[in-house]
């Protein structure tokens, strides 16, 4: 049986099998400790690192993707990116922002490269603020939320995640998709239209999850 | 006020879908992971093949420039007009060149009371005429060399006159250097390489080659100045690695106290081959190579039950006496390797001394375990071959640093010997066996050198 010390709490442990040593790290490795040891490719930190956040990120992913299966591959290109440059991360802002931003980054990369985003500029229908829409936004199934969000063309899509759910602001966004900030907007404004078009027909089955 | 309301309205649609975006998770597929670990090695390995490819360009490149640099250098030596043995007695003699030598390197450099004198360069047409006024100036009453079979010494004819010396071309001019040349030897009763005939023939009949010359008169002067040939050099060498201290584990503490057996992994069998191609120029060399590390480690004591268990062993009296479950292997590592070194040398020619330090690429190519197992009958030997599913890293990266003493046999091969250290940079072990330290070998380094 291999024993060795735990980098958090001095402990003997065995490192023999794998669940062994996930169940005592969960009860307090630090994500210092976590990083510096993905640092150094300590297979099973490694291991432990994506467990942890692979959740998190593919729930991102999912919804800059077109599809789940897009997720998955832009989660994997996103992991392969944080591990190369895992040792570049300071800890000047929280690990979970700096993973999230990579993953964002690489969704965006992933789809210039795979499809011709078309962006509008002028914009056709003004988002009339539904109460209902917005109420029931507490309500709905999350799965069914992010599946409506998924569905929405790729440029409404990505201006809708990063402006309302990063809370880039226009200007942001406009610099880092090379657009106008005008385009920016209209984007979001059609992505909310849309997407309140969307739960708006989902109306029955939200109000009878609301009842329940 | 409509404005202000939907503002607020905007804001919470915002707030609502953001606090419930952060809530989504999705789990990943169960072997997720191990696939992005799989893209990353082929990455990696892929990073590999493209260095290797860039390397295996600059060596091709580099040989290549070497070559040409080579032809270039014989070209230059086939032509080398003047070779004295001993320095001419000039005391009553023209002045025009007091001394020429021949370098121990095959160059030639003429010079006149230890200045080099004045060689104009082929296509500076310009400083013809400079040129001549120069070497007539200093001619004094030389005499001219008209005939291919003779060597006449008219006193009063010149070769350079005033009314001419506009209509002097080029190559005329070179000509003339180079029977000027051979009328020092001449007169100095000098042995040359070349006979008068070939000599004449070069320097009268054809009017090239005697452009030639001085050309590379000219360009051997300027060589020798200011450019070093660059060298190729091959060597083949062998390492034997003496001490080899590895990890000290810490179930072989309680392996030691119950056997006295001594519980660090010892590699006393190591021995590497190999072959380095190198580019030299004046002190600094720049080594690539390929090579084949052999690594046996002996009494290594690992538990019966992690990497071993699918062996075919008899786990009998020598375990369950102790009540521990214990194997005893020996095991043998294979890697190839590609060395990267630069050395500096300094010293005399005969026998110098060259500092060298570098990178060793290795790949595990087999790993062979001797599994030694006890039962009421004695022990027993097991072998298997466990390339592939091993402790240790498939890809390695060794640092090297060793003091060689080179003798010089001839000018173009000689012997070399000294210590040597390696160590392995990164992980030697697997992630699972991290608390392990890679083995730090200390060594003797023989070879011998081929320059060309």
């Amino acid at each position: 049986m291999q024993r060795s010390k735990c980098y958090s709490c001095q402990m003997n442990i065995e490192f023999k099998k794998l669940p062994l040593i996930l169940k005592h790290k969960k009860s307090g490795i630090t994500d210092h400790e976590l990083v510096q040891r993905c640092i150094n490719n300590d297979a099973v930190a490694q291991k432990m690192f994506f467990e942890q956040y692979a959740p998190m990120l593919l729930g991102v992913s999912f919804r800059y993707a077109n599809s789940e299966a897009e997720a998955h591959e832009i989660l994997q290109i996103g992991f392969i990116k944080i591990f190369n440059s895992l040792s570049k991360f300071r800890f000047e802002s929280s690990l979970a922002t700096w993973l999230t931003r990579v993953m964002i980054n690489t969704a965006l990369n992933y789809l210039k490269a795979n499809e011709k985003v078309k962006w509008e500029a002028n914009i056709e229908s003004i988002y009339e603020n539904n109460d209902f829409v917005v109420e029931q936004l507490h309500h709905i199934d999350l799965k069914v939320l992010m599946d409506c969000i998924q569905q929405l063309p790729t440029g409404y899509r990505i201006v809708l995640n990063m402006f309302a759910i990063e809370g880039y602001s226009h200007k942001e966004i406009a610099e880092e998709l090379n657009i106008t900030e005008s385009t920016s907007r209209s984007q979001f404004a059609r992505a909310k239209v849309l997407l309140e078009k969307k739960l708006l027909t989902l109306g029955f089955d939200i109000k009878r999850y609301a009842e329940r | 006020m409509d404005l202000i309301l939907k503002g607020m309205q905007n804001d919470k649609f915002n707030n609502i879908l953001k606090d419930r975006a952060k809530e989504f998770v999705l789990l990943p597929n169960a072997n997720a992971f191990e696939n992005m670990v799989a893209y990353r090695k082929k990455a990696k390995r892929k990073r590999i093949v493209v260095f290797m490819v860039f390397l295996a360009f600059l060596m091709s490149f580099g040989t290549t420039v070497f070559f040409i640099n080579n032809k270039h250098r014989e070209r230059i030596e086939s032509n080398k007009t003047v070779t004295l043995k001993s320095e001419p007695n000039l005391s009553n003699k023209p002045k025009i060149a007091e001394k020429i030598i021949k370098k121990s390197t095959g160059k030639i450099i003429m010079e006149r009371s230890n200045k080099p004198l004045n060689i104009y360069k082929p296509n500076d047409v310009d400083s013809a005429p400079e040129m001549l006024n120069d070497i007539k100036a200093k001619q004094g009453n030389l005499n001219i060399v008209t005939s291919a079979n003779e060597v006449n010494l008219n006193k009063n004819e010149s070769i350079f006159h005033d009314e001419n010396l506009q209509e002097i071309k080029k190559l005329k001019v070179y000509q003339d250097t180079a029977l000027l040349v051979k009328k020092v030897i001449d007169s100095n009763n000098a042995d040359t390489n070349l006979t008068d005939e070939e000599f004449l023939a070069k320097a009268i009949n054809d009017t090239l080659s005697a452009a030639l010359i001085a050309n590379n008169v000219a360009s051997s002067k300027i060589n020798y100045k200011t450019k070093e040939p660059i060298h190729l050099s091959l060597s083949v060498f062998n390492y034997y690695m003496l001490l080899n201290k590895a990890y000290n584990g810490a179930d072989n503490n309680l392996i030691n106290s119950i056997f006295g057996l001594d519980y660090n992994e010892q590699a006393n069998q190591s021995y590497s081959l190999g072959f380095l191609f190198g580019l030299t120029r004046k002190k600094i060399s720049l080594k690539v190579g390929f090579a084949y590390n052999n690594v046996q480690f002996d009494k290594l004591f690992i538990p019966s039950d992690s990497m071993v268990t699918g062996a075919n062993v008899k786990k009998e009296s020598l375990v369950n006496d102790f009540g521990y479950n214990i194997n005893v292997i020996d095991q043998s590592l294979s890697f190839v390797e590609m060395p990267i070194l630069l050395g500096y040398t300094i010293g005399s020619k005969k026998v110098n001394y060259t500092f060298e330090t570098g990178l060793a690429f290795q790949y595990l190519t087999q790993t062979n375990t001797y599994l030694l197992t006890s039962d009421v009958n004695g022990f027993s030997y097991n072998t298997r071959n466990d390339a592939g599913n091993n402790r240790f890293n498939q890809f390695q990266i060794a640092g090297q640093f060793s003091f060689l003493i080179n003798y010089n046999l001839t000018r173009h091969i000689s012997i070399y010997g000294g210590p040597i250290t390696k160590f392995h940079l990164g992980q030697y072990f697997k992630q699972e066996f991290t608390d392990r330290s890679a083995p730090i070998y200390l060594g003797l380094n023989t070879g011998i050198n081929f320059k060309f």
